[in-house]
């Protein structure tokens, strides 16, 4: 049974959840910790899930309430960093990915406001307006101007190389 | 920088190793965790259900003159209280700090103990829950009014303790019937109630040993 709950409800979304959980943490330790989580969130709802809306859809909602929970909690802590905050040279994970353009790119994802992280990602992911829209509970209409502003502003930073 | 982010973006997910998932060796330990917290959680909102119940039943039976069968049934719930009392302090001893898969075979063998003790506890509580609705009706406000009446429509009718002998004939096959049959009745109630999380458990003590092979 777990085979099937992994092969049906991980495997298929584990690259997004990897994308998403990424974006929200800077160290290995608290990737593997979201990642878990998010496992766990998908697993604890999975029985409830009336197809209301696509698998993915649900999927990515899940993974970014889990972050965003999981960042708040932690900024209630103040124990842990929070990404907004923290040096560059402090990011562990800065080196996670052997493609330097694509760990520069997750660095400055992480400079992102957090529901602007999440509206990337999904564009990144090529989800249509409607569909960032709805994981992100919002209208569709400013989802275009949001994602070119937010463009801008990566880009900006991938300019000047972070910062 | 000449790319775009979306080829960036691309281009950097092509590697494989990009995307390699972290094991997620801590979430059975997880799961066992939450599963458990649900089942005891579930077992203590049911013995604070009984009790607060066991007070309504007593309430409303005194106050409608039923008083015998009130606290008959007071005491027959507070005895299933109890009994839950001392379940909770034995799963709570269990050490939490094994690991999950002990952890979790130890509560699965508690909840069988527990399974086995009310089972027994039912085989005594449904024969005395009905006799106590039975008799305790007959020596109600509403049983002497049915006792009168009973007595000018029937003036042969045999007496046995002060209760009429054919419905005390019902009441007591009743009564054995639901002893008899108290394990099935109990288990039916448990699957309503509870199925869902002991499959769970099942589940995931399964998922374990076949992990552990």
């Amino acid at each position: 049974m777990s085979n099937d709950f992994y092969k049906l409800w991980i495997s298929p979304y584990a690259g997004i959840i990897i994308k998403i959980c990424r974006a929200y943490t800077n160290s290995q330790e608290d990737f593997e910790d979201y990642y878990q989580e998010v496992c766990l969130q998908i697993w604890r709802g999975h029985e409830s899930f009336q197809e209301k809306s696509k698998r993915s859809t649900w999927i990515y909602r899940i993974a970014l309430n889990v972050c965003l929970t999981l960042l708040k909690r932690n900024k209630k802590g103040a124990q842990h960093f929070v990404s907004d905050s923290i040096p560059d040279e402090m990011i562990e994970d800065s080196q996670s990915f052997s493609d330097e353009d694509l760990n520069l790119l997750y660095k400055a994802i992480r400079k992102l406001a957090e529901i602007d992280r999440a509206v990337i990602l999904l564009y990144l992911e090529d989800k249509s307006y409607s569909e960032i829209a709805e994981v992100i509970g919002t209208n569709a209409n400013n989802i275009g101007v949001r994602i070119t502003r937010i463009k801008e502003r990566l880009k900006k930073m991938l300019d000047g190389k972070i910062n | 920088m000449e790319k775009s982010i979306e080829e960036i973006w691309k281009n950097g997910f092509l590697q494989n190793e990009a995307l390699v998932a972290p094991k997620v060796n801590d979430l059975y330990n997880q799961k066992s965790k939450n599963i458990v917290d649900k089942l005891l959680q579930m077992g203590q909102t049911n013995i604070y259900a009984i009790l607060i119940g066991s007070f309504i039943i007593l309430f409303v039976s005194v106050i409608t003159g039923a008083t015998i069968m009130g606290l008959a049934l007071f005491f027959l719930l507070g005895w299933l209280v109890l009994a839950g009392r001392e379940l909770k302090k034995k799963v709570d001893e269990i050490d939490k700090s094994m690991s999950s898969y002990a952890y979790l075979k130890a509560v699965n063998s508690w909840r069988n103990d527990a399974i086995a003790l009310y089972t027994r506890i039912y085989r005594v509580f449904y024969p005395l829950f009905v006799l106590s609705i039975g008799i305790g009706f007959w020596f109600s406000t509403f049983g002497t009014d049915l006792a009168v009446n009973l007595a000018e429509k029937f003036p042969n009718m045999i007496y046995i303790l002060g209760m009429p002998l054919y419905p005390l004939i019902v009441l007591l096959t009743i009564a054995v019937l639901s002893s008899v049959f108290a394990g099935r009745i109990y288990r039916l109630d448990l699957n309503i109630v509870y199925g869902n999380v002991f499959a769970k458990i099942e589940e995931l003590i399964a998922d374990m040993d076949e992990l552990r092979s």
